[in-house]
């Protein structure tokens, strides 16, 4: 029996077939400090801001992305547990050796996805080469912060510089997020494709609260690594039912 | 021998049941175009339009505009968007509402709160983490502009 195509369904695989064959389109990306807190009809993030904390979600790969991931290491966290009203310096660097890198961080309440505690940056006279553009000693510092709506993101323009460092003054809230994401820039540098992301998430407990510094990623790797044992197990099964069957 | 015989069978019957169902219809609703423009499309560029999610080409759902992927490349990055590009994007969209069950259970409101869409972020929450979530409200009632049939 042939069924014949009702209209809405026609009207669907008609529109579909439209689209398949509409004319390629084009990809940018943000390319000012200035263009983010804007609103999405002026190309800006309408309140995202890419850190890829829980107050955003989302990190800088949504639009960035197929490039090799910068390697970043921070220096300073309270890993061990931060103590409420005191103040850390803390450094976010990676390894500059191809391709220019930017960075958005921010540290949030994770009761309330807010901004928690206070950061700011440092002296701009007392930072050295790796934090301005270029590395260079002369150069402008690459860094910069964004406040509004409860959150300060702590920023690090894609100039050419290495490291960035801020001040952190911890809250008294027994958890903290510290999360960011870092970019380096691909060819070519106009496009987002080719990029390298490096999103950072890490969990900070107030001293004396229970299970320290647990990670997000650790927590992550480990439901994925559960999924994978039950796969696993679900193999070996089938595959000692087949040994079984072979035997008989 | 007969196992077979019957599995063959059964999938055959299976297919032909499931064929002869004459109530089974894609419903392809139209929601207002204007409130679409004024608060959908925004809120589509701000939470869905990326170049790694519904930018890529690769997938039918996606919203063009600024700051973001372009339907034109001569189109500059930052520049107001295009009504093709809103008209566009409202097709899509659209589209994303067809469903046999009515728009209620459509992709476009299905997807961004199910588990299995790949738009998780960082910590393992969906595009919506609620019903109640406002950019789901929005999108539930645009989605009821067009009517909920059947």
């Amino acid at each position: 029996m042939k069924r014949s195509l009702s209209r809405p369904l026609r009207a669907v695989f008609a529109l579909c077939a439209l689209l398949c064959v509409a004319p390629a389109a084009s990809v940018r990306a943000f390319s000012d400090i200035e263009r983010f807190p804007r609103s999405v009809q002026e190309g800006g993030g309408g309140g995202r801001l890419f850190t890829g904390s829980p107050a955003d979600g989302y990190a800088c790969s949504v639009c960035h992305l197929g490039g090799e991931e910068p390697s970043v290491i921070v220096y300073g966290l309270p890993i061990d547990g931060y103590v409420p009203g005191q103040t850390y310096d803390v450094e976010v660097a990676w390894n500059n050796v191809a391709g220019s890198h930017a960075l958005h961080l921010e540290i949030v309440d994770e009761a309330t996805k807010r901004g928690a505690g206070r950061v700011s940056l440092i002296d701009p006279a007392t930072i050295d080469a790796r934090g301005r553009c270029g590395s260079l000693p002369n150069e402008k510092p690459a860094d910069y912060i964004l406040e509004g709506e409860g959150r300060q993101i702590i920023g690090s323009q894609g100039c050419g510089a290495s490291s960035v460092r801020f001040r952190f003054t911890a809250p008294n809230v027994p958890e903290i997020v510290f999360a960011g994401s870092v970019v380096r820039a691909g060819e070519p540098q106009a496009s987002p494709k080719g990029d390298g992301v490096q999103n950072l998430n890490r969990v900070l407990r107030r001293a004396g609260e229970p299970n320290q510094a647990a990670s997000t990623c650790a927590l992550t790797a480990a439901r994925r690594s559960g999924a994978g044992l039950w796969c696993g197990v679900l193999l070996m099964l089938a595959l000692a039912l087949r040994l079984s069957r072979a035997r008989r | 021998v007969i196992g077979r015989k019957s599995c063959v069978l059964a999938v055959f019957v299976s297919a032909f049941t499931a064929c002869a169902d004459p109530t089974t219809e894609l419903v392809l609703t139209t929601p207002s175009a204007k409130q679409f423009e004024e608060q959908v499309y925004p809120l589509l560029l701000r939470d869905c339009g990326f170049p790694a999610c519904h930018g890529d080409y690769r997938r039918f759902f996606r919203v063009f505009g600024p700051g973001r992927v372009r339907y034109r490349d001569e189109t500059r990055p930052f520049a107001p968007a295009t009504a093709e590009e809103i008209q566009e994007s409202y097709g899509r969209a659209r589209s994303m509402l067809a469903n046999e069950d009515g728009v209620e259970h459509s992709p476009l409101l299905r997807k961004p709160l199910h588990a299995d869409h790949g738009g998780d972020d960082e910590w393992g929450k969906n595009v919506y983490s609620k019903e109640t979530d406002p950019g789901y409200v929005l999108l539930k009632r645009w989605a009821r502009t067009g009517g909920s049939a059947p």
